[in-house]
């Protein structure tokens, strides 16, 4: 560009990119080798989930549904714009399916996008069950590492973002109240017990 | 009220002259600096803006300084705004970023990604002069490996 050498346009460039649907992203990572490299780069992701944060468009709604056939379950997903809530609106969210047989899933909640969920893949619930991250957008997941519990124990299971330690967090707690909680910090991928004030 | 609106003259590249309502010409932060840091003399040379581009930039800054306008049609002037030839909108991503209009800038550089998002990766290679650094091997397996993404 004519413009002189002392426009930063690496900049513009990732003000543009940053800008783009996750889908774009991830067909434009061929593009060219520093492309595949910047999108993957940790500053890179968080740009863009603060910029898509910041739409007006990004609320979306979560739909699942398990059809009568029993091993089907899909999710839905339509934005919750108030001038988009259109039937038509409303997508297929790809599931990377489990292919083995599926007695239920449950949705614990979300952290930017991010799902934490429970799937049994048992012929039913009495069986062990895991526990996924999922990221509806590029259809990727991550199962937890498995923790030892016991059938008479009921847990229940949060996810959060801690900002000091740039880290997300799953918890689980036994609402019973009797057994030690756990915290899993994803960046090291094991679980440690926690104290909760209560006990 | 008049006698305390302060104007400025600002001149483009192609030595055109706007005089300006400084109230008006401190959104850009560039000019704020130098009006606060009391080096601005009669005229505040802008050696990296045209007078076309300047143009449009003043038609923004004055139609958002405008009091008692609302957000729809502020929305409107918006959308009309972006709808540039090429050329232009690369021009006034420059000026902004040489202004420092954050505005301006992620306006343009948001209707810059809208025109790209649907693009092929060679669409993309030739829009913005990328060499293709991939083997064709390389590129096949990304590709597979983000199938989703081509649908």
């Amino acid at each position: 560009m004519a413009m002189g050498t002392h426009i930063p346009e690496e900049e513009i460039l990732m003000d543009i990119l940053t800008k783009l649907p996750v889908k774009s992203l991830f067909r434009f990572k061929c593009v060219s080798k520093s492309w595949k490299t910047l999108f993957s780069k940790p500053y890179f992701k968080k740009k863009h989930l603060n910029h898509a944060k910041n739409q007006t468009d990004s609320q979306k709604l979560l739909i699942g549904a398990s059809s009568s056939g029993k091993t089907d379950f899909n999710f839905y997903c339509t934005s919750l714009s108030p001038n988009r809530l259109l039937v038509n609106d409303i997508h297929k969210v790809f599931w990377q399916s489990i292919s083995e047989p599926f007695s239920g899933c449950k949705v614990y909640c979300c952290c930017d996008a991010l799902f934490l969920i429970e799937i049994w893949t048992g012929l039913s619930r009495d069986e062990p069950s895991m526990i996924l991250l999922w990221n509806p957008t590029t259809s990727e997941s991550v199962v937890l590492p498995r923790l030892e519990s016991s059938l008479e124990h009921e847990y229940t299971y949060g996810l959060g973002y801690d900002s000091t330690s740039d880290n997300y967090k799953v918890l689980r707690i036994d609402k019973e109240g009797d057994a030690l909680d756990e915290i899993l910090a994803l960046k090291s991928g094991s679980w440690r017990e926690i104290c909760s004030p209560s006990k | 009220m008049s006698s305390s609106t302060k104007f400025l003259t600002l001149k483009t590249c192609d030595d055109k002259k706007f005089v300006l309502d400084e109230a008006i010409a401190v959104r850009s932060q560039t000019i704020k600096n130098m009006v606060e840091d009391d080096c601005v003399s009669n005229v505040i040379p802008l050696p990296n803006v045209n007078s076309k581009t300047m143009t449009k930039v003043i038609e923004y800054w004055k139609k958002h300084s405008e009091e008692g306008v609302s957000k729809d049609v502020l929305m409107d002037f918006d959308k009309a705004f972006v709808k540039v030839h090429h050329s232009i909108l690369h021009a006034l991503i420059l000026a902004a970023n040489f202004l420092n209009d954050k505005e301006i800038l992620d306006m343009m550089c948001q209707e810059v990604a809208d025109r790209i998002k649907g693009k092929t990766p060679e669409e993309i290679r030739k829009e913005f002069d990328i060499k293709n650094d991939f083997t064709p091997e390389e590129e096949e397996e990304i590709r597979k490996e983000n199938a989703w993404a081509f649908e």
